[in-house]
């Protein structure tokens, strides 16, 4: 009990305290001044001399279960501190070593790399000369013939319908679908199919050896 | 010795070692003593209840929650240990006079004589007003002004809610007022 203040030279902040900044008004306050510091300043009975010894020569050692201590291992607070200041350099080293993760790490991203799976597909560009049409669709055993698969570009000649896609290796029939409605064979392709229905479709056969260009 | 302290020396007890409960009895045998001197009014009978509160508490000490203040907690074990004393006998009260001829010994002069005997018959005065408070009121008002225990630690030495232990201070006070000027109030009968 090394922490005491006589209250007569500084009010207690308890709930009265606020009452006490006043105590010198009237006669009650100073009273209940005075009272404290009595209390505070009340002398103490010395304990027995040897009363620690007597208690300890009475007990035995205690034997507690380890999980009772793994529990009051876990139930005891622990305060944390820190100083903004001094987290600084580690927010620094922090933020740089994430950078040169980020550059050099092995999850860097390369921009030339690519899906291994994608990696084995083969890029062809397909065209179509139709300067009449509205829109142009691929359409083929690659898509499932889907008109909504592959939507062809216009480029800039405004005659030229153009559009690279990856395939795998081997064969594949196509058509170009011209405004939604006319299917149209590849000119420039000199493989045909049969569609089985009166069509025909263009045959490619997609090769690793050069690029495909139709 | 801080809580981290007395932390660490509960953890060696709870490992087997009986004379690490030597720092927490060191420390808190006199307000323990003295809290059961005003319940017994008899030394002998205040050695014999600060021994047993400081062995009940190295009974239970695995149940004392890590984090609090010990003397609370121990306090509260001496409470109510005095109050069952106090049930199952009458009060043999002795002198609890503090005016000590010795206290009078070492003044130099005369006034300073006189000063010391008017201060102790003060603590008379006070110690025989605080008798006459019931014994919560009384134990409240030293755990706050004697022994400087924050409101939360009064109402866990007294079993209150805080609240109610500000109300014990602040209606205790007015108590002691009261007793100490030996007017108005009517002595309280005393009441575990």
């Amino acid at each position: 009990m090394s922490r005491k203040k006589d209250p007569s030279d500084q009010p207690f902040r308890d709930s009265s305290a606020k009452v006490e900044n006043t105590a010198y008004e009237n006669n009650e306050k100073q009273d209940l001044l005075a009272l404290k510091s009595l209390i505070y300043r009340m002398p103490d009975r010395e304990a027995p001399a040897g009363l620690t010894e007597s208690i300890l020569s009475s007990l035995e050692p205690k034997t507690v279960p380890g999980w009772v201590r793994i529990y009051r291992w876990a139930l005891r607070p622990r305060t944390v501190t820190f100083q903004p200041l001094k987290l600084v350099p580690a927010a620094m080293v922090l933020v740089l070593g994430l950078a040169i993760a980020f550059q050099f790490g092995p999850w860097r991203k390369d921009p030339g790399s690519m899906d291994p799976r994608q990696a084995s597909l083969i890029p062809v560009t397909f065209t179509l000369s139709s300067p009449e049409a509205e829109s142009v669709s691929l359409i083929g055993s690659f898509n499932q013939w889907n008109p909504a698969g592959h939507k062809m570009q216009q480029l800039g000649d405004r005659n030229t319908w153009a559009l690279e896609i990856r395939l795998p290796e081997g064969r594949h029939e196509y058509a170009f679908l011209v405004d939604g409605k006319m299917v149209v064979p590849d000119q420039s392709s000199p493989f045909y199919q049969s569609d089985g229905f009166g069509n025909r479709n263009s045959v490619l056969f997609v090769s690793r050896d050069e690029p495909t260009n139709i | 010795m801080d809580g981290n302290d007395e932390q660490n020396c509960i953890d060696r007890v709870l490992r087997g070692e009986v004379n690490a409960f030597g720092p927490l009895v060191e420390r808190y045998q006199k307000p323990i003593f003295n809290l059961m001197y005003r319940m017994a009014g008899s030394s002998d009978k205040a050695a014999d209840l600060t021994q047993e509160t400081f062995i009940r508490a190295y009974q239970k000490l695995e149940r004392f929650h890590p984090g609090k203040r010990f003397f609370p907690w121990l306090y509260s074990i001496g409470l109510n240990l005095a109050r069952d004393s106090a049930r199952k006998k009458t009060l043999n009260s002795e002198s609890a006079s503090t005016l000590n001829p010795e206290s009078l010994s070492g003044c130099n002069s005369p006034g300073e004589q006189h000063d010391r005997m008017c201060e102790s018959l003060e603590f008379l005065r006070l110690e025989k007003a605080l008798d006459e408070l019931p014994v919560n009121y009384r134990e409240a008002l030293i755990l706050r002004y004697h022994d400087e225990c924050s409101m939360r630690e009064i109402a866990a030495a007294l079993n209150l809610s805080v609240s109610a232990a500000k109300m014990r201070v602040h209606r205790g006070l007015d108590m002691l007022r009261e007793q100490y000027k030996g007017g108005t109030h009517e002595p309280q009968k005393r009441s575990f």
